[in-house]
């Protein structure tokens, strides 16, 4: 009898479990589900040609071109690398091979504090610190590429340093060893065989920090300008995608809703492609 | 190592030449609304900028009128535009053609940015929220909405509560909530019985969501549209509201004439140069 009631138990468990496990899964089915439901009709009825490559965002007269917000997001993302990966991966470098112990034992959790900062908090500090410093530099109004590219080059900061780190760290140590044992330097084993060696990993960190920094949105918005033209100059303002969702939802309605959730539909098929490229890199370190 | 930082900092100084001789000096930067805010349909119908008109696309947009007022305040060559009665300090409301945006100016009708602050409702409308409107339409509501700084309509009728109960849902404007807020602070008061819920949603969410019967009364900060009535929504003024087109403190310009805005606001005139010169 209590065989029974504690196998009945286990086997309770374990619907539990299936279930919690079901509930992520179902949750990603429906956010497509309502993503696509909603969004393809818009973007049949506006063209997908129309909406992808149109120059002009103009809801008061219905007019829906995303161009210049894919093209933001894209310049936007692109700076945010351009600053956040040599300062991140050189940072894991330093935590991995420079840091004396008392030193690591601060930069560590500064490190994890930094990537628990709210979004919100980061786009505060932009607007107060950031943006003031750019318009005095420049005499511009202080908002645009540069400024969120600078913010979030700075977000994506922990992820980088964080895979950076394990994955330098996984490196066996007689390659280092073995790099200075045929008469190499200690920066030459550092930089030319234990970085490359662990290529692959920091790649993968990279990919994750695109990610976090293509679905940015509250911080962007405060700081990017928010214009949506393309912009000529690192300068000037931009909007991006997720940014565009979030200034004109509240208001939107009918075809200008719809105009939204197909821009929610393209910025999912970025994160969706940026993340396939990510399991497919995995794959290929692991063969 | 030393190849490597001697490029990276070849490559700032470069990057900073380049932007900085792309900057032109004393532009003016337009800061705007959202497009579906109230406001910025209030402004371009004030501008009278026309169909094939609209506020320059180069112009910054900001979600609300804080940080609206933030942007203008952290940038001493901005101008933009809030609801008169959200004016904060350091920010200086500039006077179109010759008169400054002050509640007497509004009230008399001389300042010519002027717009009306509904609240909307249908035939569905429940007994409290009647109530609520008769309310909105008393001396005393009049002496709240001129102290929270906009302009109430003609005095209606004393109120005296008639002991309603129930439950009234407020949706629409972020303009328009704070003057019902503080109404719906003091109908409270008088009726205890009563719960009032205000929710900022904008405009245009705000009359859909009356139409779809999900609150008892929207509050916009901009008309009807004919499609609007047509679907059965009636409309009051609670309150009238100037749009205060807004600089630095530092700014030397006071006054603009109505054209100056529109040209400023459509992207003509470009640089201060242009209006100091005159």
């Amino acid at each position: 009898m209590r065989m029974m009631t504690s196998k009945l138990q286990e086997k309770g468990m374990q619907a539990v479990f299936l279930l919690c496990a079901c509930f992520s899964v179902a949750a990603v089915l429906l956010i497509c589900l309502f993503l696509f439901a909603n969004g393809i009709p818009a973007m049949r009825e506006i063209g997908v040609l129309n909406f992808l490559t149109g120059m002009e965002w103009r809801p008061s007269k219905d007019v829906y071109g995303i161009f210049p917000m894919i093209v933001g997001s894209l310049y936007v993302t692109a700076g945010a690398i351009l600053v956040g990966v040599p300062v991140g991966v050189l940072t894991s470098v330093f935590l991995v091979k420079y840091c004396p112990k008392k030193l690591y034992a601060v930069l560590k959790p500064a490190i994890h504090l930094l990537a628990g900062v709210p979004s919100i908090i980061y786009g505060f500090f932009g607007l107060m610190v950031l943006v003031p410093a750019i318009q005095r530099l420049f005499g511009t109004s202080g908002k645009g590429i540069l400024t969120a590219s600078l913010l979030l080059g700075m977000m994506i900061l922990p992820t980088i340093i964080n895979t950076s780190e394990s994955a330098l760290r996984a490196v066996p140590t007689y390659y280092y060893e073995g790099a200075l044992a045929l008469g190499a330097t200690r920066e030459q084993g550092m930089m030319r065989v234990m970085l490359p060696a662990a290529g692959s990993g920091i790649l993968s960190g990279i990919v994750l920090g695109i990610g976090r920094a293509v679905g940015e949105t509250m911080a962007v918005v405060m700081i990017a300008g928010n214009q949506a033209i393309l912009p000529d100059s690192v300068l000037s303002g931009t909007r991006t995608l997720t940014a565009n969702i979030v200034l004109e939802m509240a208001y939107a309605a009918q075809l200008h809703r719809g105009a939204l959730i197909a821009t929610a539909v393209v910025l999912f098929v970025f994160i969706l492609l940026i993340n396939l490229s990510f399991s497919a890199m995995k794959r290929g370190r692991q063969v | 190592m030393r190849q490597i930082l001697q490029l990276a900092a070849a490559t700032f100084v470069f990057i900073v030449l380049l932007t900085s001789c792309a900057v032109e000096k004393d532009a003016i930067v337009v800061v705007t609304r959202e497009d579906g805010s109230g406001t910025r349909a209030a402004m371009t119908e004030l501008m009278e900028l026309g169909a094939d008109t609209d506020i320059t696309p180069r112009a910054e947009v900001v979600g609300s009128n804080a940080v609206m007022l933030f942007s203008v305040l952290g940038c001493d060559s901005a101008i933009g535009y809030v609801s008169a009665g959200a004016m904060a300090e350091g920010v200086k409301g500039i006077s179109i053609n010759g008169v400054s945006p002050t509640q007497e100016n509004i009230r008399s009708g001389v300042y010519p940015m002027k717009r009306n602050f509904l609240l909307v409702m249908d035939d569905s409308t429940s007994q409290a929220a009647q109530d609520f409107l008769r309310f909105s339409r008393s001396p005393d509501a009049a002496n709240i909405i001129n102290e929270a700084g906009y302009v109430p309509p003609d005095k209606g009728d004393v109120y005296t509560s008639s002991g309603s109960s129930g439950k009234v849902i407020l949706a629409g404007s972020t303009s328009v909530a704070p003057v019902v807020e503080a109404l719906a602070d003091a109908y409270v008061k008088k009726n205890p019985d009563v719960h009032i819920e205000v929710q900022q949603t904008g405009s245009s969410a705000g009359i859909s969501s009356v139409l779809e019967g999900v609150a008892d009364i929207g509050m916009s900060s901009r008309e009807l549209t004919d499609a609007e009535r047509g679907g059965g929504l009636q409309d009051i003024v609670v309150a009238y509201d100037g749009i205060a087109v807004i600089t630095h403190e530092s700014n030397p310009v006071t006054n603009l004439s109505i054209d100056q805005v529109r040209r400023i606001f459509s992207g003509e005139i470009v640089t201060w140069q242009t209006i100091y010169g005159k």
